[in-house]
Order: C-alpha cells, then sequence, then structure tokens
C-alpha cells in the first residue's frame, strides 16, 4: 500500500508543479516569468553537470575525467551547430577511444 | 493531430501544422539520447513491489529521474513521506518549466495550458524556447515535441519492463540523457543572461554534488536564476 500511495502522491505533486503556475499564467509578472526561464535552463545546465561527476565505470580509471571530455567534445560540436545524434556518437565515440587509452595507461 | 486539437492552440491549423511538426522532427532524434534511461526505470518497475502501479506512474510522475528515484527508495524501504519527498525535491523544477511558459501561453483557453502541462518536462520545454517566431510557433513546436515524448517515453519505460535494463550496462549510456540536455541548453549561451546562468549552475552543481538530485538541482537553479537576474540587470 506504501508504494501505491507514494507513486499518488509523487503523482499528484508534479501534477501541481506543471499546471499551477501555467493555470496561473495572466497573474504572473514578467520578472518572475524571466526568472524561471534562466532557473530552467540552470536545471538543464546542472543535470548535464551532474551525469558527467556521477559517472561510474569500474573498468575505466579516472572514468569521470574520461566522461567529463567526452560530453565536453559533444558540447563543442553543439555550439558548432551539429546534431543531436552528431553529438551523441561524438560523445560515444571519445569515451570509447578514451577508455581504451586510459586502460592502456593504468 | 487533428484539427480541433490544433485549434485549441489558438492559430490558423496550417501555421499551427508546421510548428508542430517542427516540433516532432526536432524532438524525435533525442529520443535516442533517453532510450538507456527509460529501459533502466523500465527494469526498475518491473522489479518493484506493485509493477502495475509503478508502470501507470510513469504518464502521471513523467520524468524519469524522479520515477527511478522513488522506486529506489521505495525499495530500499523508505515509507511514504521519504519517498514522496524524494520524488518531489526532483519535479519540483517543473514549476520553472511552467512558470517560465506562462508569458507564451497566457493567452491561450485554460484547456490548452492544461494539455500543455500534462505533456511538461525538460526536452520539450527546451526545445520550445530554443526556438524562433511568434507565441503560437513556439506553442506549436512545444506541442509537437511533447507529442513525440509524451508516445516515446513511455514506450520505451514499457520495453524496459519487459527487456530489462540492456543499454543501461554499458556505461556510457549513462551519459546520454545528460548530454542530450546539455544540447538543448547551448542555444541559451549565445545570451548572456543564460550563459551567466548556466555557468553559475553548473559551478554550483560541482560544488552541491555530494547532495541527493533533488536538493543539488534546486541549489543549482537557485544560483543559475540568481545569475540570470544579475546579468540581465548589468545589461540593462
Amino acid at each position: 500500500m506504501t508504494t501505491i500511495l507514494t507513486l499518488v502522491a509523487v503523482s499528484v505533486g508534479s501534477l501541481a508543479f506543471r499546471i499551477v503556475p501555467l493555470l496561473c499564467a495572466a497573474r504572473l509578472p514578467e520578472g518572475v516569468i524571466r526568472t524561471a526561464g534562466w532557473a530552467g535552463t540552470s536545471v538543464l545546465a546542472a543535470i548535464t553537470v551532474r551525469a558527467v561527476l556521477h559517472h561510474q565505470d569500474g573498468s575505466v580509471p579516472a572514468a569521470t575525467l574520461g566522461a567529463g571530455v567526452s560530453v565536453g567534445v559533444g558540447l563543442l560540436l553543439a555550439v558548432r551547430g551539429r546534431s543531436v545524434v552528431t553529438v551523441l556518437l561524438s560523445a560515444v565515440g571519445c569515451y570509447t577511444a578514451l577508455a581504451v587509452l586510459l586502460r592502456a595507461v593504468a | 493531430m487533428t484539427a480541433s486539437t490544433l485549434r485549441v492552440w489558438n492559430r490558423p491549423a496550417e501555421a499551427s501544422r508546421d510548428a508542430v511538426l517542427a516540433g516532432s522532427r526536432a524532438m524525435a532524434p533525442m529520443v535516442v539520447g533517453y532510450i538507456p534511461f527509460a529501459l533502466l526505470v523500465g527494469a526498475a518497475v518491473a522489479e518493484s513491489e506493485r509493477p502495475l502501479a509503478s508502470w501507470l506512474a510513469t504518464w502521471t510522475i513523467y520524468g524519469g529521474a524522479a520515477h527511478l528515484a522513488v522506486l529506489e527508495a521505495l525499495d530500499s524501504g523508505a515509507g511514504l513521506a521519504a519517498g514522496t519527498v524524494v520524488g518531489l525535491m526532483i519535479n519540483a523544477r517543473l514549476t520553472a518549466y511552467s512558470a517560465a511558459m506562462a508569458g507564451v501561453w497566457r493567452s491561450v483557453p485554460t484547456r490548452s495550458r492544461v494539455l500543455a502541462a500534462l505533456a511538461l518536462t525538460d526536452a520539450p520545454w527546451a526545445l520550445a524556447r530554443n526556438g524562433a517566431g511568434d507565441e503560437a510557433t513556439q506553442r506549436g513546436r512545444f506541442a509537437g515535441a511533447a507529442l513525440v515524448l509524451w508516445i516515446a517515453w513511455p514506450t520505451l519505460v514499457s520495453v524496459g519492463v519487459l527487456v530489462g535494463p540492456v543499454l543501461g550496462e554499458i556505461p556510457v549510456a549513462g551519459l546520454l540523457p545528460g548530454l542530450t540536455l546539455g544540447f538543448l541548453v547551448v542555444p541559451q549561451l549565445r545570451q548572456r543572461p543564460g550563459l551567466v546562468a548556466a555557468t553559475a549552475a553548473a559551478v554550483a552543481a560541482v560544488g552541491f554534488a555530494h547532495l541527493p538530485t533533488g536538493p543539488a538541482l534546486l541549489a543549482s537553479a537557485v544560483a543559475g536564476a540568481a545569475g540570470g537576474c544579475m546579468a540581465h540587470r548589468w545589461i540593462r
């Protein structure tokens, strides 16, 4: 029962997070809307950084370093206007190559 | 998407269709980045104490990180309060997305805003924000992107329920959802407040790396929003 109640509570809360600001859209000041936009962008940036920092790969020494470089390469390609598929494949390729290199160095 | 659905976005059907298609086309390749994570969530759903309820929550929680964190918390013996707090802390970011959309959506009927809210999550929000065009175009682009993910995410989670975390066991796959969202941040960096906000959030994410996901994201959001505000005032 705890599982169902918890899932319902999180679902209702998540729905409220999504709906309430949009329902109150007419009353939200421009400053709040603008700041919320930066907060949203910040969350996405933080998720990307945490993906690197919490990366785990027991088969590669200094896996976080490899993850950071690979994501950095991907983002650099994104800045240069490459497609998301190119960005993802490049990061995977880069990580794979670095993994081989780091294993050889270790 | 039917003509009546298109009309609720408050735009002539043809123009709305173009924006919706543009959003769908932009979202479709990004789904690739979500595949390993969706399979991982699906595997957790299959292993949970109540698989059917957990699977149905795919549509209602509609956020992989929160869904997975709740299932893991429950699996480790957390109670109602702890499990709820874990999930809500992670999904609290949706408030920022929803509030940021308010300017573009305030002129449409309530039922359109409710529909948009139901499908609101990271990638469609960022895609709609990044593109150019008037408010109706942004709404159409969001609708297209949200529709693709609304179909793809539960489908992939369902596949994960059946096959398990096949790709999730490849370590590099864990980087793909984060990189996909990072890809969506890049256009925001062309404006100074966006650049300052993202940089401040990245620094905060490093500083708060030891915290659980929910509090760390909230702290990063506060840091980034403060940075964006300061940069905005400085430019003016």
